[in-house]
C-alpha cells in the first residue's frame, strides 16, 4: 500500500494506492495533487480569481467544463432532495459568519446569524454558460471537495486500486476498503467496495455567534445553519459527490426520518444523534 | 342694497349645497338592498359557483391521496412476505449504493465532517 498527503482545500488530503512498492507512483500522485489545486483554482468561493468567485461577481459566465459539470450536478441534487441540498446557500453563509476560511474563522462571530434566503434561480445551458438570478450567489464547498477525490482517485486508479480521503469525502475505485467512522461512542469500520463516503456534521466547523451554536449547515429552508437532533451524518453512496449531497440532506431531517428515508432507498448510512445514539441504516449489514 | 346682495348670494350657496347633496344622496340609490345587487351580478354567481366546485374536487383530491397512502402501507408487509416466500435468498443489493458492511478490520482511513 502506497500512500501519500498534502493539504488542499483548507484540509488534509490522503491518496492510498494498493499497488506493491515497486510500482512508481510518484508521477500519478503528483497528477492528483495537480488536480487538486486545479480545481480549487475552479470552485472556491474564497479565492478571489476563481471561476467561481468571478461567477459570483458578474452574475454569468461561459464556465469551464469543470465548473458546468459541478453546478448542473449541484442543480440536479437540489431537484432530486427537494430543495434540501441548495447550492445557492452562499448569502446564507455569510449571514452566518462563514465568510472565510474555517481556519480564519474567529470562535464567537461577535453577532447573532443573519438569515438569507436560499434556492435562487441558476440556469446552465447545454454550452456551459452559467447565469445566476440577480442576488444569487452559489457555494459549492461539500460538492467541489468530493467531485476533486473522484477526480484525483480516477487517475490513481489508472496503477490498482484506489482511495482518496479529502478530509473526510472518500472516493474508491477497486479493492475493498476498511474505512473507520466515528460513533456517538467510538468508531466501527465499515468495509466499502466501489462507492463514496461522505460525512456531514455540525461538530467540526461550529462557532458561537452571539453565544449561540452556528455551524456551516444551512438549512434552506429557514436560510440559517440547521437545527435537529443530529450530530453526524456518514453516508455510502456509488461516488463521493454522490455520498455528500444524501450526507447534507439527511442531516437536515432529523434521526428519525433520516433513518426511514435510508432505509427506503437503500441508502447505506450511519448516523449520530445529540443524545449519544448511532443508528445504522440503509441496509448496512454488522 | 349691500345687505340685499349678500343674502342673495348666500340663497345661492345654499341653494347649490342642497342641490349637491340631494345629487349625491339619489346616485347612492339606497333603496337598492346588498342582496339584491349580489343577485344581479353575474359574475359574482359565477365565481361562487367555481369556487364551490373547486372546493369538491380538493376534497375529492385529498381522500383519494389518502386512501392511496394507506393501502400502499397495508400492501407493503404482504408484498414483502410474498416475495420472502418466492425466493428465500437474501434481498438483492440497493442499486444505487455499493455493498457495506461493518467488519473488525482495522480501519486504513477514517472518515470525519468534512
Amino acid at each position: 500500500m502506497q500512500r501519500y498527503g498534502f493539504r488542499a482545500m483548507g484540509t488534509q488530503i490522503e491518496l492510498l494506492l494498493a499497488a506493491p512498492a515497486t510500482t512508481d507512483a510518484e508521477a500519478v500522485f503528483d497528477a492528483a495533487q495537480a488536480e487538486f489545486a486545479r480545481l480549487e483554482g475552479l470552485l472556491s468561493r474564497f479565492l478571489p480569481d476563481s471561476e467561481l468567485s468571478r461567477l459570483n461577481r458578474d452574475g454569468a459566465i461561459a464556465a469551464g467544463p469543470d465548473l458546468a459539470a459541478v453546478v448542473r450536478r449541484a442543480l440536479d441534487a437540489r431537484e432530486r432532495t427537494a430543495g434540501r441540498f441548495d447550492p445557492t446557500v452562499h448569502d446564507a453563509l455569510l449571514g452566518a459568519g462563514y465568510d472565510r476560511t474555517f481556519a480564519q474563522m474567529p470562535g464567537e462571530l461577535g453577532r447573532p446569524v443573519e438569515p438569507a434566503c436560499c434556492a435562487g434561480g441558476v440556469r446552465v445551458d447545454a454550452a456551459g454558460r452559467i447565469e445566476l438570478e440577480p442576488g444569487v450567489r452559489l457555494d459549492l464547498g461539500g460538492i467541489g471537495k468530493s467531485y476533486a477525490a473522484e477526480a484525483a482517485c480516477a487517475l490513481i486508479a489508472e496503477l490498482g486500486p484506489a482511495l482518496v480521503d479529502a478530509g473526510g469525502d472518500i472516493a474508491t475505485r477497486g479493492g475493498a476498503w476498511p474505512v473507520g467512522v466515528a460513533t456517538a461512542d467510538g468508531s466501527l469500520t465499515l468495509l466499502v467496495e466501489n462507492g463514496g463516503l461522505a460525512t456531514s456534521g455540525s461538530d467540526r466547523r461550529s462557532w458561537l455567534a452571539d453565544g449561540q451554536e452556528a455551524h456551516h449547515l444551512i438549512d434552506p429552508a429557514s436560510g440559517r445553519p440547521a437545527a435537529g437532533d443530529l450530530v453526524r451524518v456518514t453516508v455510502v453512496a456509488r461516488d463521493a459527490v454522490e455520498a455528500e449531497i444524501h450526507a447534507k440532506a439527511l442531516f437536515l431531517v432529523g434521526a428519525t426520518r433520516a433513518a426511514a428515508e435510508a432505509d427506503a432507498s437503500g441508502l447505506p448510512c450511519v448516523l449520530v444523534t445529540r443524545d449519544g445514539q448511532t443508528v445504522l441504516a440503509g441496509g448496512i449489514s454488522a | 342694497m349691500t345687505s340685499n346682495h349678500t343674502i342673495r348670494l348666500y340663497a345661492l350657496a345654499a341653494s347649490l349645497l342642497a342641490l349637491f347633496l340631494t345629487w349625491a344622496a339619489i346616485s347612492a340609490h339606497p333603496w337598492r338592498s346588498a342582496a339584491g345587487v349580489k343577485a344581479t351580478d353575474a359574475r359574482l354567481v359565477a365565481l361562487g359557483q367555481r369556487e364551490q366546485l373547486l372546493r369538491r374536487d380538493m376534497a375529492l383530491v385529498q381522500r383519494i391521496a389518502t386512501h392511496a397512502g394507506v393501502a400502499a402501507r397495508r400492501s407493503q408487509p404482504v408484498a414483502l412476505r410474498t416475495a420472502a416466500a418466492i425466493a428465500p435468498v437474501a434481498a438483492p443489493a440497493p442499486v444505487a449504493a455499493p455493498a457495506v458492511r461493518v467488519v473488525t478490520l482495522p480501519p486504513l482511513v477514517i472518515t470525519r465532517t468534512s
